[in-house]
């Protein structure tokens, strides 16, 4: 047992070093989350409009356009627990705050980070953003519970290569029109993937929570919440979940009519957007981003 | 908490130091803890379940002394009825929990399809984790006790580890009582050898599930999200990825559970022997899932009268055993029609006259002969057809895939999966290079070098760590 015990030893010390190693230099390297909390810790005092959301608002919203002090918060698969998170961490710190841009996409309302294919993204919070709801020995606390993506983080700093991925507005940079797929307008897959199936829809009135949560506090310091779809191709909205669609609307037009300063525009099917404003068919190139940021700006100055 | 997690890890190294180091060699006392931690990992997984587990437990530890008290008082009859009450209580569990929805739903769907409206009310029932396997193994010891080839054990310990044992318990291997409880009547000192052994099939396990089965699951799933729009090459290549996807994760399971039983010291039930070298179905069916073709083949495929009897009887005897085999893999008639379809593929083996195959393949020599090499070919595409109905959500499904596979852009070259190919090939290398060792890993005789030895399994390590696909659910531990 003894020598069993010692050659167990030896053969995982080297690992275990190898693991850690990879764990420090992981969360040292910049990324799009500590450097969106650095800049709201920086600019909390003078930021006027927060957009919350996932990939379809972090790709899709560009605050450069902005005549206001904006800021995007989004993130790729940010559900409404981080966004309700981020916003209830904000609030108080930001005493210019006059409007919150959140997009309500088809999946918004049934989505858990952790239990989807991005569950590593909730580490993120937990490490860079003090979401402090995974405890104690949690996959959540560590970047080596994915480890491609933490040895990536690592070359990536060694190579002094950018990884934040976002522009300084906290826009997402990388879906360029000239980086555009071949398929880019197949949107069935993406439809089905944005389609709820029985256990999420388990997550609806949790989410709608959230969202209720959002629009109180917007309430409550007369906050204008700005709740918006953005645009997609036909190919991703014909497939669609009606139902899921119907019960989306409903909800969206209780917490409208419940709460002052709810406002919600559905761009889902707006044809002032052609195929170049898009990257695939429910993300938006930087040119639509721009074209959507403007039409919000008109919206915010109204 | 799945045997490749963090949980299950951390969960192992406490049991392993309270097993050996604060219990060692006090087998009572280990059997209990064993029990224990059994219990603590299924009720991790389905506490509410758990009941059921220890009741089940409870019903055929009293049957199995009741079956041996008749038998020894020469009332043999009444010890007949107990077992055949065994086995009923067996099924009645999995008809419930696993079946009474799809029968339901399937009689409905058959008068409908005749013109009557009915209005079936469904039944929101549980499916408790691994029943499949510890039913199985329950109504396996009650037989073997009637049969008097197995002394009933007269200890709950012993006996409620032998039915939960936790590496084995949610998806096998199917451990045969005659084999497994006398291991937990003796002492169990660490062994070296063994845990080595079984450290190195625990990570070659890993490897397959992690690396091969969950990065070839998102190509496969991609494909069958979208057969419809895919050519027939991709649906072909598909179908291949399957093959394998389903064999290196439940293989891939098989091998972690009996790695890690070998670290505990006990001799658990081979499951897989390199089923994809088989040269005709009757040996891939000896290779693939063993520890349930055995249990089939004892418990139903013999006592029907097995092949020593007409061609006719012997075939329709094949023909049940196969139904039931995919039947017992879950409630819908795609699982039945796999089954069925494989008991077809042995009416050829039965026809003609049987052929004696050597045990390795190719024993010996680097590569296999040209009619070895075609056999296997035929095999594995007679596997993956099956496997199609096995992956399918419905017959209609499996019969559409099958029809887009033949469609006119069959020769184009696959839209997916490039890198799959690679894992594949790797693992297909390994496997062909030890077909001889229970598993790759087993490197004893080719690599004498301990530098080498380690370097191996650090690579492994590596590969495991950077090349692992999204981490996905265990096939089999839906069944």
């Amino acid at each position: 047992m003894k020598h069993f015990l010692q050659r167990i030893f030896f053969f995982i010390v080297p690992l275990v070093l190898i693991l850690i190693g990879i764990e420090v230099l992981a969360r040292k390297a910049p990324n799009a989350y500590s450097f969106k909390k650095e800049w709201m810790d920086k600019n909390n005092q003078s930021v006027e409009g927060l957009i919350l959301g996932s990939s379809h608002s972090f790709y899709g919203i560009n605050p450069q356009y902005m005549k206001s002090k904006c800021f995007n918060l989004a993130n790729v698969s940010q559900t409404l627990y981080y966004d309700d998170f981020l916003f209830s961490e904000y609030i108080d710190k930001c005493p210019k705050l006059s409007f919150v841009i959140l997009p309500i996409s088809a999946s918004t309302l049934y989505g858990k980070l952790e239990n989807g294919s991005e569950w590593y993204r909730a580490i993120y919070y937990k490490l860079y953003m003090g979401c402090n709801n995974h405890k104690g020995l949690s996959k959540y606390n560590f970047e080596i519970s994915n480890i491609k993506n933490a040895k990536g983080k690592v070359l990536a700093l060694l190579q002094n290569k950018d990884i934040i991925k976002c522009n300084s507005f906290g826009y997402g940079s990388e879906y360029r029109l000239r980086n555009k797929g071949k398929n880019w307008d197949d949107g069935a897959l993406s439809a089905r993937r944005h389609t709820a199936d029985a256990s999420k829809w388990l997550y609806f009135h949790t989410n709608e929570g959230y969202l209720e949560h959002i629009a109180k506090r917007c309430q409550e310091r007369k906050i204008r919440l700005i709740l918006i779809t953005v645009p997609a191709r036909p190919s991703y909205y014909t497939n669609l979940n009606e139902a899921q669609m119907n019960q989306n609307t409903t909800a969206i037009k209780r917490i409208e009519d419940k709460f002052n300063d709810v406002v919600y525009y559905n761009f889902l099917k707006d044809n002032r957007f052609q195929s170049d404003d898009f990257f695939d068919a429910d993300h938006l190139s930087e040119i639509g981003a721009k074209k959507l940021t403007m039409i919000l700006q008109d919206i915010v100055s109204k | 908490m799945s045997v490749n997690s963090i949980e299950f890890l951390l969960f192992f190294i406490i049991a392993f130091f309270v097993y050996f180091f604060l219990l060692k060699e006090k087998t009572k006392k280990q059997n209990a803890f064993l029990l224990l931690a059994s219990y603590f990992f299924y009720g991790y997984a389905d506490l509410k379940m758990l009941p059921l587990l220890i009741l089940a437990t409870l019903v055929y530890y009293y049957l199995g002394i009741g079956i041996a008290h008749f038998n020894l008082n020469g009332t043999k009859k009444r010890g007949s009825t107990l077992t055949t009450l065994g086995i009923a209580f067996g099924i009645v569990l999995l008809l419930y929990f696993k079946y009474l929805n799809f029968f339901v739903t399937s009689f409905s769907e058959m008068f409908e399809s005749v013109g009557f409206h009915t209005d079936p009310h469904t039944f929101n029932i549980i499916l408790p984790l691994g029943i499949s396997f510890f039913t199985f193994r329950l109504i396996g010891y009650v037989i073997e006790v009637n049969r008097g080839t197995l002394e009933p054990t007269r200890n709950i310990l012993t006996f409620g580890t032998y039915v939960a044992f936790f590496p084995s318990l949610l998806s096998g291997p199917i451990d045969r009582p005659q084999k497994f409880i006398p291991q937990l009547e003796k002492k169990r000192p660490f062994n070296y050898e063994m845990a080595v052994d079984g450290l190195r099939q625990v990570l070659w396990g890993m490897f397959k599930k992690m690396v091969v089965a969950d990065n070839l699951a998102n190509v496969v799933n991609t494909i069958w999200s979208d057969y419809s729009n895919q050519s027939g090459s991709t649906l072909l290549l598909g179908a291949i990825f399957y093959s394998f996807q389903i064999y290196a994760d439940f293989s891939g399971y098989s091998d972690m559970a009996i790695g890690i039983s070998k670290i505990l010291g006990f001799d658990v039930a081979k499951n897989f022997n390199y089923p994809y070298f088989s040269r005709n179905m009757s040996e891939f069916w000896r290779k693939w899932h063993m520890s349930l073709t055995s249990w089939l083949t004892d418990y139903i495929y013999i006592p029907l009268g097995g092949s020593r009897c007409n061609k006719a009887r012997h075939f329709l005897n094949t023909m049940i055993v196969f139904t039931l085999c995919g039947f017992w893999h879950g409630a819908n008639w795609t699982f039945v029609l796999w089954g069925a379809y494989n008991g077809l593929l042995f009416l050829p083996l039965v026809l003609r006259k049987k052929k004696k195959l050597s045990k390795v393949v190719a024993e010996g020599k680097l590569l296999p002969n040209i009619t070895d090499l075609l056999n296997m070919l035929g095999t594995f595409l007679l596997a993956t057809l099956g496997w199609i109905l096995f992956r399918a959500e419905s017959v209609g499904q499996a019969f559409d895939y099958i029809a887009h596979i033949f469609n006119v852009s069959k020769l184009a070259i696959p839209s997916k999966g490039e890198i799959g190919i690679l894992y594949i090939v790797v693992l297909v290398m390994a496997e062909w290079l030890q077909r001889k060792q229970e598993f790759p890993l087993q490197i004893e005789a080719v690599i004498k070098s301990p530098v080498l030895k380690w370097g191996l399994y650090y690579l492994v390590i590596v590969l495991i760590l950077f090349f692992s696909g999204s981490t996905s659910q265990f096939i089999y531990s839906q069944f």
